[in-house]
């Protein structure tokens, strides 16, 4: 080829061809690099319009002593070397290919300069990103540590300012935007990738305030759950599918204070039973944890007794719920237990009080009937078989409603009720200690007392203005036995011997006394008035009720 | 009812209601039997079991004073004696062994009780 055609190569190419010359002192050391000839590309890629035996150090600033030691070794060994360096005078990143031109003792390099800014901008750019990324990745991890607020605003603070490289200040405290800025020199021009870093830094500190002080608010709200849990009157556990607790209330500690379900606790069984519905035993397999761990609800519950310690049985309803894992299988179970023992007691002190209740009413309607029809059986005309009738059933009524109110009736009640009006024309006394007549008692001596007064009404004490005194006390009898010894007494009359029959009123009272309350009764008609005596043992629960009044007390006055 | 269909059965009677029992009585002795009692309590029903010949049925009522009848049904049972009950209890407080004993709601109809003694009685001595 020849040197035309090599010229026009030379001056055409895209890439900036140089050579230079180096210059030696007299003791062969290299002392100056000057570029003794360029193409049109050197000039377009440099931005200078004359280089020809200009010196490196006013053409690319800055590359002398790199270029000193790589032309120096590239003239000395004929080897070609390549470097990337950076021309801050142009702020361009320039590539260069050292070649030897000629032989061994050859003083001219030949320099290749390729443009490079573009990729090596595009690559800092980039190496600075993935920096900032793994900062704020570092900076997202060492947050999520703290649960702090003021300690994460501190803590990001502290990070930027070992990221940027700088001193930094506190800022104001609490606002984080002046927090983070302060790490910048004072006065300091952003650039826009500064920018985005603040932005990314505060974005991820916020969320890391949010988050602590959600787990905060969580915290307190589980705590409190907690205290709930622990103080709630009901016993709550939650156990493993080997019956062990994992969780368990103070209340359940009452419960299962060896942390063990009694299904799985043979100690323990024993302490818990309950029924079936026909009746059977409930094995310990069958148990409601036990049957909630193969996976059966048991709600509301199952009543069951549970022995104390103290030896006293109690009633509880204990209901349990199978817990599942992520795939369906049973893990555990719920199980709680209520004490019910006071609901239990009342509600079978209602039931009973209710049986009594139709019993005395049954038995009262039995003997409505067998009063009614005795006496239409003693005769005499509808009007006074009427009346007769009527002041037996009002008596029979009156003692009825006297027992819906209480367990017993008081004797000195009895009497004044039963008397009612009819005492006005009589002088009437009324002796006797306090006594509650249990309900048998008192339906027996209502109905006496009533006959007693009504015949005094009719034929005695009362419609003769006599007097009728009415008097009580406790004796001690034989086997230690206490009795109460009743006296209607009525004086002041004149009668004829003789013109009183004795009819039903007086069997309901010498007769039905010793029948129904196993003691002893007389009616006696004397000239001055009638006299009756009723005597029957005082039986806690069967004719008196609370304490007896002891057998020496003096009748009152 | 005719008189006499109860002719010479002796017929126990437990109630501890005067006026009931005197009723149940009376009733038993117009059909011409003679009552055993009436007793008011299981001591005194027990005492005349003891002391008399057994009885050739029994009318009980089931809550005495001072217990429930059934320590006398229990020995009417092994003396082979049949009964019956009159009660105010549910059906419910009787015990499961006494379940085929006929049971007679207070306040009873002594036509239904009596009537009910003669079929009892009848079909045990044909």
């Amino acid at each position: 080829m020849d040197e035309d055609r090599y010229r026009s190569l030379f001056e055409t190419i895209d890439a900036g061809f140089g050579i230079l010359e180096l210059i030696q002192d007299g003791r062969g050391r290299l002392t100056d690099l000057l570029f003794r000839e360029v193409n049109a590309s050197f000039l377009r890629h440099t931005g200078l319009t004359s280089v020809v035996d200009c010196s490196l150090r006013d053409v690319l600033p800055g590359l002398e002593q790199r270029w000193k030691e790589i032309c120096s070794r590239v003239a000395r060994t004929g080897a070609a070397e390549s470097t990337e360096s950076f021309v801050q005078a142009f702020d361009r990143w320039y590539r260069a290919r050292h070649t030897r031109i000629g032989g061994a003792d050859s003083r001219h390099v030949a320099v290749v300069l390729e443009d490079i800014s573009e990729r090596k901008h595009a690559e800092l750019a980039l190496r600075a990103a993935q920096e900032r990324q793994e900062f704020l990745l570092h900076l997202n991890d060492t947050l999520r540590a703290l649960d702090d607020p003021g300690e994460i605003q501190r803590e990001a603070c502290r990070m930027l300012r070992e990221y940027l490289g700088t001193s930094g200040a506190p800022g104001k405290e609490g606002d984080l935007a002046e927090m983070l800025t302060a790490q910048f020199p004072p006065h300091h021009e952003f650039t826009p990738q500064e920018v985005v870093l603040l932005d990314e830094t505060a974005e991820r500190a916020r969320t890391a305030v949010a988050r602590a002080r959600t787990e905060t608010a969580l915290r307190e709200s589980e705590a409190r759950l907690a205290l709930v849990f622990m103080t709630l009157p009901i016993g709550i556990a939650v156990v493993t599918r080997g019956g062990e607790t994992v969780m368990l209330n103070d209340e359940m500690r009452r419960f299962l204070p060896t942390g063990i379900v009694p299904s799985r606790d043979p100690s323990r069984q024993n302490r818990w039973r309950g029924q079936h519905a026909d009746g059977r035993s409930i094995e310990p397999g069958d148990f409601p944890a036990a049957r909630a761990l193969r996976g059966e609800s048991i709600s509301p519950g199952i009543e069951m007794l549970y022995k104390q310690d103290d030896g006293r049985e109690i009633w509880t309803l204990v209901g349990s719920a199978p817990l599942h894992d992520h795939d369906g299988h049973v893990s555990g179970a719920f199980v709680v237990v209520q004490d019910i023992d006071r609901l239990k007691r009342a509600d079978a002190r209602h039931a009973t009080l209710l049986h009594d209740l139709q019993h005395r009413v049954r038995n009262a309607l039995a003997m409505f009937c067998s009063i009614v029809t005795r006496t239409m059986q003693t005769g005499g005309s509808v009007e006074a078989l009427g009346k007769v009738l009527e002041g037996r059933i009002e008596s029979l009524a009156r003692v009825q409603a006297l027992l819906s109110r209480a367990a017993g009736v008081d004797l000195e009640t009895l009497i004044r009720d039963e008397l009612g009006e009819r005492t006005e024309a009589a002088a009437l006394a009324i002796f006797g200690p306090q006594l509650t007549l249990a309900p048998k008692a008192a339906e027996v001596l209502s109905l006496a007392i009533h006959e007693l007064a009504s015949n005094a009404s009719k034929h005695g004490a009362i419609r003769h203005h006599g007097s009728v005194t009415v008097r009580w006390h406790v004796e001690l009898r034989a086997n230690r036995t206490q009795w109460l010894r009743l006296t209607w007494l009525e004086d002041g009359l004149k009668l004829e011997p003789g013109i009183r029959r004795r009819g039903l009123g007086t069997e309901l009272i010498e007769r039905r006394v010793p029948y129904e309350l196993g003691g002893v009764a007389h009616v006696k008609l004397r000239a001055k008035g009638l006299r009756a005596e009723l005597a029957f043992p005082l039986i806690a629960g069967e004719t008196v009720v609370g304490d007896r009044p002891r057998a020496d007390d003096a009748p009152r006055s | 009812m005719d008189v006499d269909v109860l002719a010479g059965q002796r017929i126990l009677v437990v109630e501890d209601q005067y006026a009931i029992a005197l009723d149940l009585c009376e009733g038993l002795n117009r059909l011409g039997a003679s009552v055993i009692g009436p007793a008011p309590s299981v001591e005194d029903a027990l005492n005349l079991l003891e002391s008399k010949s057994p009885p050739d049925f029994a009318v009980l009522d089931v809550k005495l004073r001072g217990g429930a009848v059934y320590p006398v049904a229990d020995r009417l049972d092994e003396l082979g004696v049949r009964y019956l009950f009159t009660t105010a209890c549910e059906a419910d407080d009787i015990p499961a062994r006494y379940r085929r004993v006929p049971r007679f709601d207070k306040p009873v109809r002594l036509t239904s009780v009596l009537d009910a003694i003669r079929q009892q009685v009848v079909h045990t001595h044909p």
